[in-house]
């Protein structure tokens, strides 16, 4: 169990795909196929073009931006507003799930929108990322996040007052792909108890070479990453990363 | 991510900080959350039919809020992988005591207490705040009534001053 699943965590997966104009044949009726599906399993739903070959569809908790560099799924909570005839409207509070239940929902509709989208050859990614948000009251931050903060704040003896940071290191490196990871962490001492903490861990797997996106090969790889990812999380909750 | 960030800062392989603009030029550096926000942001746009509202999202939450939703998903969190922790915790406090342990083995340690109290929160935290909230209100209380005491022996001593 990963420490964002004792906490109200959001997750995040994409692929960025490779600039590829051969990939554009097609691709709108591919996207349509898609909704059309979705709308089947899930109900009502959005379709918005955002520009030549970029739609962002919502349905019920799931957004997902599909377009010629990046297929994203993020999931967000949303509460239904009830209303009665002659009444107030009644306002129901979604169920909270845990962060690993979620992301493995997110897998399983990138496995479809690939199915729908790897039947064009020409479809290649480079990057596959694994994504956590989450807001933080003082109480439930992690031991690794008040390391990372105080270590943040050590050349100023922790006098922090406002931090708004997005640091990018690297990981590790083999010889097809290395990984990255952005640390985002924001937050105001004076507004602790109006805004809590935001902690966001965007985790990346670059490629060197492009894999063709089919949806078993893809969904292998993504798959991967995701224990990779969940690894570091749990390492960067843990505050064991060298900070001597 | 945050739309209002227009820069960011970004280590290169050599850890140097760089600021630069969030822009398709520097495509490996930029977050996800740069391109599509934060889905504390909440969405753009709803289905119609479906009458839903963003969640409290649009905006951060608040403390006490955050303690609440908290509390709900670690209540969630199935009873065998309680069991897991609890033994992994006991494998690692009996190496503690046998053999010692190595800082980052301390600080594995540290997060599954940390799991544990979290799980203990969402089961007893709601009544030891609400406990708390009244030990408060009776200390608020007792300490009007300290107050008033000291008043009052003030105008007696007063009133007794003046009669002389």
């Amino acid at each position: 169990m990963i420490w964002l699943d004792s906490v109200l965590a959001i997750p995040i997966i994409g692929i960025r795909l490779r600039n590829n104009y051969k990939a554009a044949i097609g691709f709108e009726s591919r996207v349509m196929t898609f909704a059309d599906t979705l709308y089947q399993s899930d109900g009502d739903l959005t379709v918005e073009q955002k520009g030549p070959w970029s739609y962002k569809i919502n349905s019920k908790e799931y957004t997902f931006h599909i377009n010629m560099n990046d297929l994203v799924i993020k999931f967000a909570y949303l509460m239904s507003d009830n209303r009665r005839a002659g009444g107030f409207p009644v306002i129901e509070k979604p169920e909270v799930r845990l962060y690993t239940e979620i992301m493995r929902d997110l897998i399983k509709h990138l496995g479809n929108l690939l199915s729908v989208f790897s039947k064009n050859e020409s479809l290649c990614y480079n990057r596959v990322g694994i994504m956590a948000e989450s807001n933080l009251d003082e109480d439930s931050l992690p031991p690794g996040v008040i390391r990372y903060i105080e270590h943040t704040g050590s050349p100023w003896q922790n006098s922090l007052v406002k931090v708004k940071s997005n640091v990018l290191s690297k990981l590790d490196s083999e010889e097809g792909y290395y990984d990255q990871c952005h640390h985002i962490v924001e937050f105001e001492k004076e507004k602790i108890e109006e805004k809590g903490y935001r902690i966001a861990l965007d985790w990346q797997r670059n490629y060197k070479e492009a894999r063709r996106a089919t949806q078993k090969e893809t969904i292998t790889d993504v798959i991967e990453c995701k224990e990779k990812a969940f690894e570091y999380f749990d390492k960067f909750g843990e505050g064991n990363l060298n900070y001597e | 991510m945050n739309k209002n960030f227009a820069f960011q800062e970004t280590f290169d392989d050599s850890s140097e900080i760089i600021t630069k603009p969030t822009n398709k030029e520097n495509e490996d550096q930029i977050s996800q959350f740069d391109k599509i926000g934060s889905p504390f942001e909440g969405h753009d746009t709803k289905p119609e039919e479906a009458e839903l509202l963003d969640y409290p999202f649009t905006q951060t939450l608040s403390s006490n809020k955050i303690k609440e939703y908290n509390r709900e998903v670690s209540k969630k969190i199935p009873p065998e992988v309680i069991e897991e922790l609890i033994e992994e915790r006991q494998a690692i406090v009996l190496k503690k005591y046998s053999e010692g342990i190595e800082p980052d083995e301390e600080r594995r340690l540290k997060l599954i207490e940390w799991k544990l109290d979290r799980i203990e929160d969402a089961e007893s935290g709601e009544h030891l705040d609400r406990l708390e909230y009244y030990v408060k209100l009776h200390e608020e209380f007792a300490e009007e009534i300290d107050k008033l005491l000291e008043l009052s022996d003030w105008k007696w001593s007063y009133a007794k001053g003046k009669r002389k």
